[in-house]
């Protein structure tokens, strides 16, 4: 089975992000990457569908050479080579073209199996993997909290509101993967070495012959507002009730 | 709960930018290793420091090891998280990868053993205690000795430990009283018993393999009639199984002031007279190979004191950030004027400045003497290898003195940052100032490191290793004393060089004048300055390349500013570091010069 999968680096969770000046973006010089927790789920379960189906897996990602690194993470995990696609800044993207990007990519690997992270948790988005499916005219399971292969389906469990939903998907499919799907394994010094020799290749955007342009245009970002003071009740439950009603509008 | 924060950008500033760790791939060692796959590394270290060892570090202090007839339980969840550390590979950091060692360079494993014991100090002994003693008898064990036992340790499927310690031989190594006979086939049976012998015993390992000092028959008395001997807790057989148990018990744990999740044990060989052991070289030169060993572990020792001032410089710096109390000085006088945070306040970040350049400037001190075991492994000329080699044992006692002690005050400022909820447990601050205390004093008290440092180290060649390396620190002050931004702090760097060299040949006619025990009696406060000296110049190194660092950066866009770019914010305060250090710590090395020049003898001569 080959599976295709994401490992997109997102900025450091714990780090400050500052607006530019211009408020046309956030502030990237100097900033710190981590990969995106999401597609370290894909990038495990991809791994563990790996090791009983055997195959190949994937790693593919989008941005400039330092993103490397995080592919090279991924190998080190146990993935077997990579694809970066260059050209774009990591903040010059829309979901919409990194689906467009990996439709192509999809059509020169043909994998079994597309695996990506719900989402990323710096644009927090949930789109690429639905747009992928769609553009590619193939069953899709997002969400995954487990992911079975009977044959040539994959059972999927998703996680939906108020609970639970077992699907099965034909194969070929787009997968996305939820928080719960597994615990994904660090990287072994072992595993970091022989990553190294592993490939990435890296193919120029505008050599994939892809319509680039964005679909969402970008007004302005801004810092989210800084909470205010709390107010203290001493009125008792009356005067919260009512404050509840008139000032917060809460009930 | 204490959340534990590792500082990976400075890390990487003193791997990557103050020495020159990638340009190691150079030697055939460590041409593997890319920058790329060093961050890799640092990367996953983090990971496994802060999500798998950090959490077991207050429920490990808590709970402590148990001992139950002979056996010694470890708390809850340290089997699993040793397993998962195994499993990466993360024991035998820097062996031979021939031997299932990862071949890293020493400077990177400094780096990580870093994060990992203040992640979680109790649980770094098996590990740490498990590669010291692998890399013994990897190096000087014998081709049958390695086989058996390298691979399994490296991997994590035996577990190690350093036997020196008796009841009557404690600093005095040379009174040991273990005996090792004799049986006619090579091998010996050992008699004795040690105490304070770090993970002795523990439910981790299927396997123990003990590194005992013992006394052959006739030997002579003192160090010289030592030999090592591999002991093992359950005998190999010759297939590298498992036989028969070796006549070695646990007859108990210490219970202790900190490092309550390590076991320490008392351990009987050879109630049976059935405990078999194997000899590491030959008779009578079993100090010289214990040695190999306790001079990196006492590296390792003094990063535990640079991990433990990192790891409290976190949670005080977190702490002050967050705690409100009192109002800005200038507005002491009116009641209604707003509450800040303490971190307003001009004392509390004096403390923080202090723990601060305790753990980076230690952290520099560390990595540098790695690096330099790492160029006396691995630079191609045999003139630099014996430099660096006569650096690092120079520095050895320093790092380990200086840096246990630093961890030490750095916990203690750190606790007085929290106030009163430094003194409470929930805070973590006060584990760390308990769990530091005792690399102070094991691998050989600090007093034991200063007389190495003074009798041995310094006193070597009439002083030839000492002059070396003042050479190398007078060069780097030469090529700077003109600096633009640091002329200043350099100069006085020269004059705190010139007290340890004042302080040097005073004591250096002190004993040539026979007075030995006024040597002794002020040889602590002695390697103190040595190591003012060596942080002033290590950390005013830091400011120098992160101003050049800085300007190249403003150099490509001039706009940048402390919030535009997080490493302006890095590099300025490097230089403020140092200043910190000038002014602040160094002036010491005045009053410790004062102090060795006033022949005042009253420690000696007091009726106590
Ligand atoms: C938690 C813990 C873990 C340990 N782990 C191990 C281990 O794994 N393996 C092992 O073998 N040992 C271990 N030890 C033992 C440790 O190395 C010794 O405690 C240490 O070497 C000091 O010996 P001592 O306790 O007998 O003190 P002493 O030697 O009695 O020292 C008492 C004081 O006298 C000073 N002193 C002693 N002799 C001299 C001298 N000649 N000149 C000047 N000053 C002197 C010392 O500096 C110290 O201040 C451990 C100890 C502890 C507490």
């Amino acid at each position: 089975m080959k599976i295709l999968v994401t490992a997109k680096r997102v900025t450091d969770p714990n780090a400050k992000i500052k607006l530019k000046s211009d408020k046309s973006g956030i502030q990237t010089d100097g900033l710190e990457y981590k990969p995106n927790p999401f597609c370290e789920n894909a990038i495990e379960e991809a791994l563990r569908l790996n090791e009983t189906h055997g195959g190949e897996v994937v790693v593919v990602s989008i941005g400039p050479s330092d993103v490397q690194a995080t592919i090279r993470t991924a190998l080190a995990m146990g993935a077997h080579r990579g694809i970066l696609v260059t050209g774009l800044d990591d903040h010059q993207m829309d979901s919409d073209l990194v689906a467009r990007v990996f439709a192509e990519l999809y059509k020169r690997e043909r994998p079994d199996l597309f695996l990506l992270g719900k989402q990323a948790i710096d644009g927090d988005s949930n789109q690429v993997g639905q747009l992928l499916a769609e553009y590619l005219e193939i069953g899709q399971a997002c969400f995954a909290s487990k992911v079975e292969i009977h044959g040539s389906e994959a059972i999927v469990t998703r996680e939906v509101d108020g609970g639970l939903e077992k699907i099965a998907v034909g194969m070929p499919a787009v997968i996305t993967a939820d928080l719960r799907l597994n615990e994904p394994r660090y990287a072994s010094l072992p595993g970091i070495v022989k990553a190294r020799k592993k490939s990435i290749d890296e193919i120029d955007i505008r050599s994939l012959g892809i319509d680039t342009h964005l679909k969402v245009e970008t007004v302005a970002y801004e810092e989210p507002k800084t909470r205010g003071g709390g107010v203290t009740f001493v009125g008792g439950v009356d005067e919260l009730v009512g404050k509840l009603k008139s000032e917060a509008k809460a009930i | 709960m204490a959340e534990y924060k590792i500082d990976l950008r400075d890390m990487r500033f003193v791997l990557f930018e103050q020495n020159d760790t990638a340009a190691l791939s150079a030697y055939p060692r460590f041409q593997d290793w890319t920058r790329q796959s060093y961050d890799i590394v640092l990367q996953e270290a983090e990971k496994l420091a802060v999500n798998v060892l950090a959490p077991l570090n207050a429920v490990g202090d808590r709970q402590g090891v148990v001992f139950d007839n002979g056996n010694v339980h470890l708390p809850t969840g340290f089997k699993d998280a040793y397993a998962k550390y195994a499993e990466g590979g993360w024991i035998a950091l820097t062996a031979d990868p021939e031997w299932g060692g990862m071949g890293l360079p020493g400077i990177v494993g400094t780096a990580l053993m870093e994060m990992f014991t203040g992640a979680n100090t109790s649980f770094i002994f098996t590990p740490g205690l498990t590669f010291a003693a692998s890399h013994v008898i990897q190096k000087l064990g014998g081709e049958h000795l390695r086989n058996i036992y390298v691979q399994k340790m490296n991997s994590g499927q035996w577990a190690g430990t350093m036997c020196l310690t008796e009841p009557q031989a404690g600093s005095a190594v040379g009174d040991a009283r273990t005996t090792a006979t004799p049986v006619g086939d090579g091998t010996y049976k050992i008699v004795g018993n040690k105490i304070f012998i770090s993970s002795g015993m523990h439910d981790l390992t299927e396997n123990i393999i003990h590194l005992v000092l013992a006394r052959t028959p006739n030997a002579p008395p003192g160090t010289a009639g030592l030999s090592l001997f591999v002991v093992p807790y359950v005998r190999v057989n010759s297939d590298g199984t498992l036989g028969v148990e070796n006549d070695v018990r646990c007859t108990g744990v210490e219970e202790k002031m900190g490092i309550h999740a390590s076991s320490t044990c008392s351990l009987s060989f050879g109630d049976n007279n059935n405990c078999l052991g194997y000899i590491i070289g030959n008779e009578g030169e079993g100090m010289r190979h214990m040695f190999q060993m306790m001079n990196e572990a006492r590296l390792i020792v003094g990063v535990q004191g640079s991990s433990a001032a990192n790891a409290a410089f976190q949670l005080a710096k977190s702490y002050a950030h967050e705690r409100i109390q009192g109002t800005a000085a200038k507005f002491a006088k009116s009641p209604d004027a707003p509450r800040v945070p303490i971190i307003e306040h001009a004392n509390v970040r004096q403390m923080l400045m202090e723990i601060r350049v305790w753990g980076e400037g230690c952290r520099a001190m560390m990595y540098r003497a790695a690096f330099y075991a790492d160029l006396a492994e691995n630079a191609p000329d045999p003139t630099v290898r014996e430099k660096y080699h006569r650096f690092l044992e120079l520095l050895t006692p320093i790092c380990k003195a200086y840096g246990s002690e630093a961890g030490l005050r750095a916990a203690d400022v750190a606790i007085q940052v929290h106030g009163g909820y430094g003194y409470i447990r929930e805070y973590g601050v006060e584990q760390i100032m308990r769990d530091v205390k005792i690399a102070s004093i094991y691998e050989g008290t600090n007093s034991i490191q200063a007389l190495d440092l003074l009798a041995r180290k310094v006193a070597r060649g009439n002083g030839r290793d000492f002059q070396a390396f003042m050479g190398e620190i007078s060069g780097f002050i030469t090529q700077n004393l003109a600096h633009t931004k640091f002329g200043k702090e350099i100069e006085l760097l020269q004059k705190a060089q010139g007290n340890l060299i004042a302080a040097t040949i005073h004591l250096g006619q002190k004993s040539f004048g026979g007075d030995v025990d006024y040597t002794v009696m002020v040889c602590k406060p002695y390697l103190t300055l040595f190591g003012h000296v060596v942080m002033g110049w290590l950390l005013l190194e830091q400011a120098i390349v992160a101003n050049q660092k800085l300007e190249s950066l403003l150099a490509e866009n001039p706009s940048h500013t402390v919030d535009s770019h997080p490493d302006v914010a890095f590099y300025t305060n490097k230089g403020y570091l140092a200043r910190f250090f000038v002014y602040s710590i160094m002036p010491a090395t005045r009053g410790i010069l004062s102090m060795i020049q006033s022949d005042d003898r009253s420690a000696i001569d007091a009726i106590l």
